[in-house]
C-alpha cells in the first residue's frame, strides 16, 4: 500500500529519502552526508534510516573493517616493559627466590603471575627455589613484546594471532567498523511523498490539541515493534520485603516489637549477656569497635550487679547464682563501644524495662561481624531475635516455638541438636531440611541463664533465639551471593519477581 | 567451632567397642559435638568451646561411654596434697615473673601399675596439648602446657625471670632428630619456637624458666621444652603437667582438662602445690571436685515438666558423674575437666541432652499476648508506599562507608568511625543515607535514566545525652538521577511529603556538602529542620562516574515521629 507508507513517513524520513532520491543514479550518500542540524542530528539519521530500510525505500551497501589499536593498558606498559622484559631483567644478574624476584622486577602478583606464565611458555624461566634464566632470547626480544612496538609505531597490520594474543593480554583491542552507503530502492523512487506542510503528525503536543491542528492532520502510524527504551520499574526491595512479611509470622504468634540501638555498650552487648570477657567473639577480630565519641559511664547499679554474677559473687537481694567465670571483672571493657554484634542487647533493653509477664518481643535487626566478605558472609546482616517469658516457660516452649515458626515459614519439621552459648542454658540449634542443602541450622537459641535474668531484675523464665534471617531469604529468594543484597542493582531490583 | 583430627582405631580401642561411621555420628549427635570426613583411620570432630574435654580420643571415649551405654558414673578422687618432706614436690615462684606471666599451676599423674605410657597415649596427648593451646589458651597467650617426665626430675621446682646469658638449654627436638645445648641468646635468636612465641617468654634480656632444684631447665615457658627433662617417652609412669598464663582461671582449667586423658586409662592424680613466698596453695582445688546440686524444682524450671528420680539420677550418671540423690534434688560431683558446669541450669542441660532434646513434649498453648509492631515503626512504614507509588525503587545500602564517600557528603569530625575496620570500604558509621544512594547511582551509571532510589534505615549521629553517647535515628532518603533532576524535583517530592506527613514547614536555605552551592535547602518545622535537599555538585557526581544530573533529599522521619508528639 504505497498510500500508508507515504503516511507513515516522519518528516526527517521523507526529508532523507527526497535528498536519496536526488542523487545521480549508481551515486551513494553515507551517513554523515545526510546529517543536517538542527532536525536531522547523527540519531535522527541513523534511526531514520533504519526505518527507511525497514519499509524497503532505501537500499544500503556495507563494508567491513577492523583494526586492532593498542588499550591504554598497552600504552602504560610501552615505557615500563612487558611483565617477561622486566622480570627478564631482574634475573639478568642471578637467580632469585620468587620473592625477591617480584620485589626487583617491581611487578604487582597479577603481574608477576604472568610474566612467569609467559617465560615459562617461552622456555626462557627455570623454576625451582629460585627463579633461573634459561635459554637464549632471540635478538628483537619476545614476540609480545615485536608485537606491541609494531602497533604503537602505527606500522599497520600484525599478523592475526599476534593480534589476538595482544587482545587476550588486555594490551589491545580491535575494534570493527561498518561503514554503510545509502541509495533509494526502486520503491523508494516511486513512492509518491506528501507535499511539504501536509506531512503526517507524530508525537502529539498540547500545542496540537489546543489549537485544534489535530483535526486536519493525518496522524502517522508507528511501527508498534520498534524497540522502545527500557524502564526503570519501582518496587520495594526484593530482600527488605521478605523480612517484613518474615515479621508477620511473628505478629500472628503474639509477638511485638523491640528496638534498640545499633552502637552499644560492651555491657549491653555482652557483659550483661554474662559472655565471659576475653571470650574470643568479643576480640578485634570479630568485633568492630567504635571510636569518636566517649561513652558516658554506665548505670552503676546494673554495672554492679553484672559484675557479681561475672565474678561469681552474690548478687544483693539474690542466692548465689553460680561460680561465674573467675578472674576479675573490667569495669573499662564494659564501657567500650561496639557495632551490636547481634541483636540481643535488644532483648537486653526490652527486659531493662521490665515487662509484665507474659511477654513475646521480637526484633528484626542488623547486627555486625568482623567476617571477611565473600558470597556466604558480609560485615552486615540481619537477625530476628526473640525472646518469650513467662511463668512455667521451658525449654519445651522454645522448641515448640521453632516447630510453628519453620511450619508458618513453609521450611518443615526442625530437628534440635545441643549446643552452646554463653547466656543460655540450655542451648540448642534447630536445623530445617532444604531440597538441595540438606539440614541446614536456622534456629538457635536457649533459655537465658539466671546469670542474664537475675541482674536485669527479671524474676520468670525467658526463651530466647537469634534466627539468621538473612540466610533463609537467600535461600527462599533464589540468592547464591549474599553481596547480591547489597548490590542495588536497578534492572536485578525492579524485575524481581512477585 | 574448636575441631581436631582424631583416630578412630584409637577411640574404638578406648571404648571397647567399634562403632560404624553412622553409629559414631548418632552418638555423637547426643553430644554438642560433630563429625565429618570419617575414614577408616581417622575423622574429624568439632565441638561448642565449653566441652574442650571431649577434644581428645580418650575424652571422648570417656563421654560415649556414657551415651551408647557401657559405662556411667565416675569414682574419680584425687590424692592429696604431698607430704612435707626434705625435698618437697612444689613449685616456687619469682616475683619476677609477675609482669609477663605471673600465673603457674600443675599436677601429677601416675600409672596404674604395669601400664605405663604407650606410642598412642603419648601421641593422643601431644594433640590434645596442641588442641587447648590452639581454643583456651588462645595460641599460648592466656595460658600454655608442658608435660615433663617426673623420673627425671629433682623437686622443688622454680618458675622464674632470668638474664639470657644465665640459661643453657637443650631444646626439645622434632621426632626424629636430635639437638644440643644452644645459649639462651642463640636460642631466642634462632629457634623457630622462639621466632614465634617469643613475646610470650622473653623481655628485653630475660626470658620465663622452669628449674629443679638440681638446676635443670625444664623449659622456656610457654615457648619450648628442653629435651630429657622436658621430653615424655614411651614408658613413662609418672608426669609432671604443668601451665602457666596471664589469668589464673585459664591454668586451672588447662590443667583440668589435661587431666581427662590420664584418669580415663585409670591413672591416678596428686595436686602441687604452689609457693609465693611463705603463701602456699595446695593445688587442691586444681584437681579437686566441686559440687554442685539442683532440686526438682529448678530441673522442671527448664524442661518444662516433672521427671522421675531415678531417672533424673541415670541420666546424670549416663553424662559420667558421680551422683547422689538427696532429699529435694541431686548432689553431683563436677571434676575438674568440666569447667562449664558452673549453676543448677547447667546441670538440667545436661538431663535434657542425656534424654535426647527429642524427648521433649511440644507444647501447644496459643499465644497469650497481641502481637504488634512499634507505633514507630508503623508510622515509617506508611512510606514505603508513598514512596514506591512515586516511582522510587527502594535500596539496601550498607552502614559503613567508605571514608572517601562519606568526605564527599559530611563534614569533617561529624561522624563516628571504626577503629578496627576489616576494610577501608567499610570504616565510617553514616549519618544519613544520602551517601550511600549516590554510591548506589554510581553502580547504575550505565544504565537508562531517570533513575530513582530511596531507602528507609537507621543512622548513627553522636548525643552525649544518650547512654551510648550516640543516637540510632531513622531516616528517609532519594535520589533522583537524569534529565530535570534539579533541585526543583527534590523540593517538589519534599512538598509532596509535607502534604502527605500533614506538616506545613518553610524551606530555607542551607549548607550541606558535595553540594552546589545556593542549591540546598532545609526544610523546618516545629523549630527543627526535618528534612535537607539539594542537587549534587558536578565534581562529586564526575567523580564518581555519573553523567546525569543527580538531586536529593533526606528526612529525619525519628525526629518528625518526636516532633509530632506520638513518641
Amino acid at each position: 500500500m504505497p498510500e500508508e507508507i507515504a503516511l507513515s513517513l516522519s518528516g526527517p524520513e521523507t526529508r532523507i529519502l527526497e535528498r536519496l532520491r536526488s542523487l545521480p543514479a549508481g551515486e551513494t550518500l553515507a551517513d554523515q552526508d545526510l546529517v543536517a542540524p538542527p532536525e536531522l542530528t547523527p540519531e535522527v539519521v541513523r534511526g531514520s534510516l533504519e526505518r527507511l530500510r525497514a519499509k524497503k525505500l532505501v537500499l544500503a551497501a556495507e563494508t567491513h573493517s577492523s583494526q586492532t589499536l593498542l588499550t591504554d593498558r598497552g600504552r602504560e606498559t610501552l615505557p615500563k616493559g612487558l611483565p617477561e622484559r622486566r622480570l627478564w631483567e631482574a634475573l639478568a644478574a642471578q637467580p632469585l627466590p620468587a620473592a625477591e624476584a617480584r620485589a626487583a622486577s617491581g611487578l604487582d602478583d597479577a603481574e608477576f603471575a604472568v610474566a612467569v606464565g609467559q617465560l615459562k611458555k617461552g622456555g626462557f624461566l627455570q623454576l625451582g627455589p629460585r627463579l633461573e634464566r634459561t635459554g637464549a632470547l632471540p635478538p628483537e626480544g619476545f614476540r609480545d613484546e615485536v608485537s606491541l612496538a609494531s602497533l604503537a609505531k602505527g606500522e599497520g597490520t600484525i599478523a592475526p594471532d599476534a593480534a589476538e594474543r595482544l587482545v587476550r593480554r588486555g594490551l589491545a583491542a580491535t575494534e570493527h567498523h561498518t561503514s554503510r552507503r545509502w541509495s533509494p530502492s526502486p520503491e523508494g523512487r516511486a513512492l509518491t511523498l506528501a507535499a511539504a506542510g501536509q506531512e503526517a503528525l507524530g508525537a502529539l503536543t498540547s500545542v496540537h490539541l489546543r489549537g485544534g491542528a489535530w483535526k486536519d492532520a493525518v496522524l502517522r502510524p508507528y511501527d508498534v515493534r520498534a524497540q522502545v527504551p527500557y524502564l526503570n520499574g519501582a518496587r520495594t526491595h526484593a530482600y527488605l520485603s521478605w523480612l517484613r512479611e518474615f515479621e508477620e509470622i511473628l505478629l500472628g504468634l503474639g509477638f511485638e516489637e523491640g528496638t534498640g540501638p545499633l552502637v552499644e555498650s560492651e555491657l549491653i552487648n555482652s557483659d550483661v549477656l554474662f559472655i565471659p570477657q576475653h571470650h574470643p567473639a568479643r576480640s578485634a577480630q570479630d568485633a568492630f569497635f567504635v571510636q569518636g565519641v566517649d561513652p558516658p559511664e554506665p548505670p552503676a547499679d546494673l554495672l554492679g550487679r553484672v559484675a557479681a554474677v561475672h565474678e561469681g559473687r552474690t548478687v544483693p537481694g539474690e542466692r548465689k547464682l553460680s561460680a561465674g567465670w573467675g578472674g576479675k571483672y573490667d569495669p573499662a571493657i564494659a564501657r567500650r563501644l561496639v557495632l551490636r554484634s547481634h541483636n540481643t542487647p535488644v532483648s537486653v533493653r526490652y527486659l531493662l524495662r521490665n515487662p509484665t509477664p507474659p511477654f513475646r518481643m521480637y526484633c528484626i535487626g542488623t547486627a555486625f561481624r568482623r567476617d571477611a566478605i565473600d558470597t556466604r558472609h558480609h560485615i552486615q546482616f540481619e537477625q530476628c531475635e526473640g525472646i518469650y517469658g513467662g511463668e512455667g516457660v521451658s525449654l519445651r516452649d522454645l522448641v515448640s516455638l521453632f516447630q510453628q515458626l519453620s511450619k508458618a515459614a513453609g521450611t518443615g519439621e526442625v530437628r534440635v541438636k545441643p549446643t552452646y552459648f554463653p547466656f543460655t542454658e540450655p542451648s540448642v540449634e534447630g536445623y530445617v531440611k532444604h531440597p538441595s542443602l540438606g539440614w541446614i541450622e536456622v534456629f538457635p537459641g536457649g533459655m537465658f541463664r539466671p546469670e542474664v535474668l537475675r541482674p536485669l531484675g527479671v524474676k520468670v523464665p525467658v526463651a530466647a533465639w537469634g534466627i539468621g534471617v538473612m540466610r533463609l531469604a537467600m535461600v527462599a529468594l533464589g540468592v547464591q551471593d549474599i553481596r547480591e543484597l547489597f548490590s542495588n542493582r536497578l534492572d536485578t531490583l525492579g524485575e524481581s519477581r512477585v | 567451632m574448636p575441631s581436631s583430627t582424631l583416630s578412630r582405631p584409637l577411640l574404638h580401642r578406648l571404648l571397647g567397642r567399634s562403632l560404624s561411621a553412622e553409629e559414631l555420628e548418632q552418638a555423637v549427635f547426643r553430644t554438642k559435638g560433630e563429625v565429618s570426613e570419617v575414614t577408616e583411620e581417622t575423622f574429624r570432630f568439632e565441638i561448642t568451646s565449653d566441652r574442650l574435654d571431649l577434644l581428645s580420643e580418650s575424652g571422648l571415649a570417656f563421654a560415649l561411654a556414657g551415651v551408647i551405654g557401657s559405662a556411667e558414673g565416675s569414682d574419680y578422687h584425687p590424692g592429696g596434697a604431698p607430704e612435707p618432706r626434705e625435698h618437697p614436690l612444689e613449685v616456687s615462684v619469682d616475683s619476677s615473673v609477675a609482669p609477663l606471666r605471673k600465673e603457674i599451676r600443675m599436677a601429677i599423674v601416675h600409672a596404674p601399675n604395669g601400664k605405663p605410657l604407650d606410642a598412642d597415649h603419648l601421641h593422643e596427648l601431644i594433640r590434645y596439648q596442641e588442641a587447648l593451646h590452639a581454643t583456651l589458651g588462645a595460641n599460648r597467650a592466656r595460658g600454655s602446657l608442658g608435660l615433663y617426665p617426673l623420673a627425671h626430675l629433682a623437686p622443688p621446682f622454680q618458675y622464674a625471670m632470668e638474664g639470657l646469658d644465665g640459661i643453657r638449654f637443650t631444646p626439645l627436638p622434632d621426632e626424629g632428630s636430635t639437638t644440643t645445648e644452644v645459649s639462651g641468646i642463640e636460642f631466642f635468636d634462632r629457634h623457630p619456637m622462639a621466632a614465634a612465641y617469643s613475646p610470650l617468654g622473653r623481655r628485653r634480656g630475660m626470658a620465663l624458666t622452669l628449674r629443679d632444684s638440681a638446676g635443670h631447665i625444664l623449659s622456656l615457658p610457654p615457648i619450648l621444652n628442653a629435651a630429657r627433662y622436658g621430653e615424655l617417652a614411651v614408658g613413662d609412669s609418672a608426669i609432671l603437667i604443668e601451665s602457666t598464663g596471664t589469668a589464673d582461671v585459664t591454668c586451672r582449667q588447662l590443667v583440668g582438662y589435661m587431666l581427662l586423658p590420664f584418669v580415663a586409662r585409670g591413672w591416678r592424680v596428686n595436686p602441687v602445690p604452689v609457693r609465693r613466698r611463705s603463701r602456699v596453695d595446695t593445688g587442691s582445688t586444681v584437681v579437686g571436685v566441686r559440687t554442685l546440686t539442683m532440686t526438682p524444682r529448678q530441673l522442671a524450671e527448664v524442661i518444662g515438666s516433672r521427671l522421675e528420680t531415678t531417672e533424673v539420677t541415670h541420666a546424670l550418671r549416663r553424662c559420667r558423674f558421680h551422683v547422689t540423690e538427696a532429699r529435694g534434688g541431686w548432689t553431683v560431683t563436677v571434676p575438674p575437666w568440666r569447667p562449664d558446669l558452673i549453676g543448677p541450669v547447667d546441670l538440667a542441660e545436661e538431663v535434657v541432652v542425656a534424654r535426647g532434646l527429642a524427648s521433649l513434649e511440644p507444647v501447644g498453648t496459643p499465644p497469650q499476648t497481641a502481637g504488634h509492631r512499634t507505633p514507630a515503626t508503623r508510622y515509617f512504614r506508611k512510606f514505603l508506599e508513598v514512596m514506591v507509588g512515586m516511582g522510587y525503587q527502594e535500596a539496601h545500602t550498607p552502614l559503613l562507608l567508605p571514608p572517601t564517600l562519606s568526605e564527599h557528603f559530611t563534614a569533617a569530625g561529624t561522624a563516628l568511625t571504626i577503629a578496627n575496620p576489616a576494610s577501608q570500604d567499610f570504616s565510617v558509621i553514616r549519618t544519613a543515607l544520602t551517601p550511600g544512594l549516590v554510591e548506589a547511582l554510581a553502580r547504575n551509571a550505565s544504565g537508562s535514566y531517570p533513575q530513582r532510589l530511596f531507602e528507609i534505615a537507621e543512622v548513627v549521629v553522636k548525643d552525649p545525652a544518650a547512654d551510648t553517647g550516640t543516637r540510632t535515628e531513622t531516616h528517609l532518603a532519594l535520589v533522583d538521577a537524569g534529565e530535570g533532576s534539579g533541585f526543583a524535583r527534590a523540593a517538589a517530592v519534599g512538598e509532596h511529603l509535607a502534604r502527605v506527613i500533614g506538616i506545613t514547614p518553610v524551606r530555607e536555605p542551607a549548607d550541606a556538602p558535595g553540594t552546589i552551592s545556593g542549591r540546598v535547602a532545609e526544610m523546618r518545622f516545629a523549630g527543627e529542620r526535618v528534612a535537607i535537599l539539594g542537587e549534587v555538585h558536578p565534581r562529586v557526581l564526575t567523580e564518581l562516574g555519573i553523567a546525569e544530573p543527580v538531586s536529593w533529599l533526606e528526612l529525619n522521619l525519628s525526629l518528625l515521629w518526636k516532633l509530632k508528639g506520638q513518641d
